[in-house]
């Protein structure tokens, strides 16, 4: 594993920005053609929403905690940034952190705060609504997605990501633990408040935590939930979609071809499948996810041990 | 060099963001100062080349000033959660007792003879600094851990305000339950 | 925990809870700067609120916040107003807009059979759109789009989509057992039956009285559009969070207030 130099960190957050609109266009394809409208409109419409939001002027509401607010909605972008330094494209590395597995796990713990926060900060009820029912959604998702990011560690006997990725040569870790990794997509998903994990935001609280964002805030909020699906499908390739290994193409390919799949699924699926609101997904999460991710953890441990 | 400049904004960071939890006029802002003050924490324990806890340190203080919001709306009774409100109690004797708990810790720590370092540091100080901690107490330690995590599910049943004879009415034969609302199970 | 004292300048009225912005505040108006109040009453104008008894023993704060006229999804012209304690709705209002202006059906053009096809639709297409359906809801849409067009073929499209509907277990699992209503409750509230069921059952039941009406199996339509009660609105939603109570008026298929034409919404 090579550690390139600091100065790549700004490719790595092009890419990733790069990423980012691509995931928006092919979500703007997507919703025009269901929509029966023509495909261009969806091609563009990004692009000219993100010059509509930098020109807009800010909404002010009432008693709101403008300092709060600005950065809850900065700062899912910040989480997709610091997520990506220690995924691994191909042999290169931003941050070779021995126990990146727990780094994520921190970045996405951020969610949290971020969007609590964005849906504080307005001052406005439907936005608190918001910020609570994505907490509400934390409390279901946030601990099988940890156990599931046990299993490949587990595996792996390492945190370290690289050696998660080395560790699948025969076998991808998606193949075998299964719901450890639908587990880790589902939340994905949910710190990106993308698709079935939208409610924080949805029509039902009036746009929720974005019912009163605007301009500069706005772009950066909705961007960042691009940037965090993005940042989460590249992270799931060194953790479970056997990081750069595949035929023909270089390992680095591998990778964004990997991430350019995953992502595809996440920003389609968001069409197919209903809101979870919080009320319903509490219990699935407890009831069935957890049981379900520990009963993968225990297989693996078992496996895992058999082999040493 | 850049690990000493590190270590001071840190430190400083730590200090003042800690500070600002009493300074600031509302829960969320105390909240989320906090927070960041333990990020601080967090970053310089990675100086001290703990990456597992110094992360870790960041991942559990985040995720629980989120859950304090939770709780301080939920249990803080009337307003004052979403009021602005001082975060001092007893202003006066507050400060006296905490400035004299810092200098007094901080002069243990400046004026304590540090042993000068023998050997050299093991390959993994995670493992190291946790069996100095706890070696023959480990297997305790870890059982431990599962029994306060029962411990807490178990406790949040029995204080539920709700029973399953609630839900399920004294034969515990209704179905479905009644509950406010339904869950996404369907028990 | 004590209270700031420092007199607060009430600069902003007391309209603000009117609007959405008074999240901190509503309910018990009290006196900025009194003097002898503990506590700082209304800061940036908002009065202070009131905790009280709820559903889940919390004692959360009573907040108030309107619903309408104009909201994504809404029958436009109901305004409902809440007592929200966290977002469970402890008590409701409703009310309607412009209530003594002539409705808009007694021009006769909101008699004609694909007009009530396409509300149906519109309303379907909201339901699912708050519900997080946005494929089947785009369906939805489209179909009314092209009802409103007076394109031939819609009776095909319809069937497919009430089939795609009942089909989905989803669907099923996101809005069954969700603000049932009884036989008590609709002799108690002189509902529609057509509103018996949770609100999934409304839904499918909303798609078949559009079919019924493209195939022209219902005689007179005006009768067969559901009359709900206003105050049996607020009945409804009463106990419920605020994201179960915009499904389920929405589910109530209310349409004597819709403007003939909405705008399209991708």
């Amino acid at each position: 594993m090579t550690v390139v130099p600091p100065p790549w960190a700004l490719a790595a957050a092009g890419l990733l920005g790069l990423l980012t609109l691509g995931a928006a266009v092919l979500d703007g394809v997507l919703s025009a053609r269901a929509a029966g409208t023509h495909v261009r409109t969806g091609l563009t419409r990004p692009i000219g929403e993100i010059a509509r939001l930098m020109r807009q002027r800010r909404r002010v509401t009432v008693a709101a905690d403008t300092l709060l607010w600005r950065i809850g909605g900065a700062g899912l972008l910040v989480m997709a940034l610091m997520i990506i330094t220690v995924v691994p494209l191909g042999k290169w590395t931003l941050f070779d952190l021995d126990v990146g597995v727990v780094w994520f796990n921190a970045m996405d713990v951020l969610a949290w705060a971020f969007v609590w926060l964005t849906g504080w900060g307005a001052n406005s009820a439907h936005s608190l609504v918001g910020g609570y029912r994505f907490l509400a959604h934390g409390l279901a998702y946030e601990l099988p997605l940890m156990f599931a990011l046990v299993a490949p560690a587990v595996a792996a006997s390492s945190l370290n990501v690289a050696t998660i990725a080395a560790a699948q040569q025969n076998l991808w870790f998606a193949v075998w633990m299964p719901v450890a990794f639908l587990v880790y997509c589902m939340g994905v998903l949910a710190i990106a408040v993308w698709g079935p994990f939208s409610p924080a935001l949805a029509p039902d609280t009036a746009g929720g935590v974005t019912a009163e964002l605007s301009g500069l805030d706005r772009l950066l909020f909705l961007g960042g939930r691009y940037a965090l699906l993005v940042a989460g499908a590249a992270f799931a390739v060194p953790m479970f979609l056997g990081g750069g290994s595949g035929p023909l193409l270089p390992a680095w390919m591998w990778v964004l071809v990997k991430t350019l799949a995953l992502l595809t699924a996440f920003i389609w699926l968001r069409r197919r499948l209903p809101a979870v609101r919080p009320d319903l997904f509490m219990e699935v999460g407890w009831v069935v996810l957890l049981p379900a991710v520990l009963l993968q953890d225990l297989l693996v441990a078992g496996i895992a041990l058999g082999r040493s | 060099m850049i690990t000493h400049v590190a270590f001071w904004i840190l430190a400083i960071g730590a200090a003042l963001t800690g500070a600002a939890v009493f300074i600031v006029n509302s829960m969320a802002r105390a909240s989320y100062a906090l927070a960041v003050s333990f990020i601080c924490v967090g970053l310089q324990v990675l100086l001290l080349q703990q990456n597992y806890v110094g992360v870790v340190t960041i991942l559990m203080m985040v995720m629980e000033m989120a859950v304090m919001a939770v709780y301080m709306v939920m249990f803080m009774g009337m307003n004052p959660a979403l009021m602005p409100m001082s975060m001092v109690h007893d202003k006066r004797h507050a400060l006296a007792v905490s400035i004299g708990v810092f200098l007094l810790l901080a002069a243990g720590a400046l004026l304590t003879p540090w042993p000068a370092r023998r050997g050299t540091p093991p390959a993994d100080v995670t493992a190291a600094l946790g069996e100095e901690l706890m070696e023959p107490k480990m297997l305790v330690m870890a059982a431990v851990g599962v029994v306060m995590a029962a411990t807490i599910v178990a406790g949040v049943v029995l204080a539920a305000h709700r029973t399953r004879y609630d839900r399920f009415g004294d034969d515990l034969r209704r179905r479905p339950a009644r509950d406010p609302q339904p869950g996404g199970v369907g028990r | 925990m004590e209270h700031r004292h420092d007199a607060h300048e009430t600069t902003h009225g007391t309209d603000h809870y009117m609007t959405n912005a008074g999240t901190r505040g509503g309910g018990h108006a009290g006196h900025a700067g009194m003097g002898h109040g503990a506590m700082n009453m209304a800061p940036a104008g908002i009065p202070l609120a009131i905790g009280g008894e709820d559903r889940d023993g919390l004692e959360l704060d009573a907040l108030h916040v309107r619903l309408g006229p104009v909201l994504a999804h809404w029958p436009a012209g109901l305004v409902l107003r809440c007592t929200l304690q966290g977002d469970v709705i402890l008590d409701a209002d409703a009310s309607l807009i412009d209530a003594d202006q002539p409705v808009a059906e007694d021009d006769g053009r909101g008699s004609t059979r694909p007009l009530f096809a396409a509300r149906r639709c519109d309303n379907a297409a909201g339901l699912l759109e708050l519900a997080g359906f946005n494929d089947i809801a785009s369906h939805a849409r489209r179909l009314r789009d092209a009802l409103l067009n007076g394109d031939a073929h819609t009776g095909p499209q319809l069937d497919r989509l009430a089939r795609m509907a009942r089909r989905s277990w989803l669907l099923r699992w996101s809005l069954r057992r969700l603000g049932p209503v009884t036989d008590q409750d609709v002799a108690r509230w002189h509902l529609p039956d057509t509103l018996r069921g949770d609100t999934r059952d409304r839904l499918l039941a909303m798609l078949d009285r559009a079919a019924q009406a493209l195939a022209g199996r219902n005689g007179h339509l005006v009768a067969e559009q559901p009359r709900v009660p206003i105050d049996a609105v607020a009945e409804l939603v009463r106990g419920w969070d605020l994201a179960a109570a915009r499904l389920i008026v929405a589910s109530l298929d209310l349409d004597m207030w819709t403007a003939d034409r909405a705008v399209s919404r991708v």
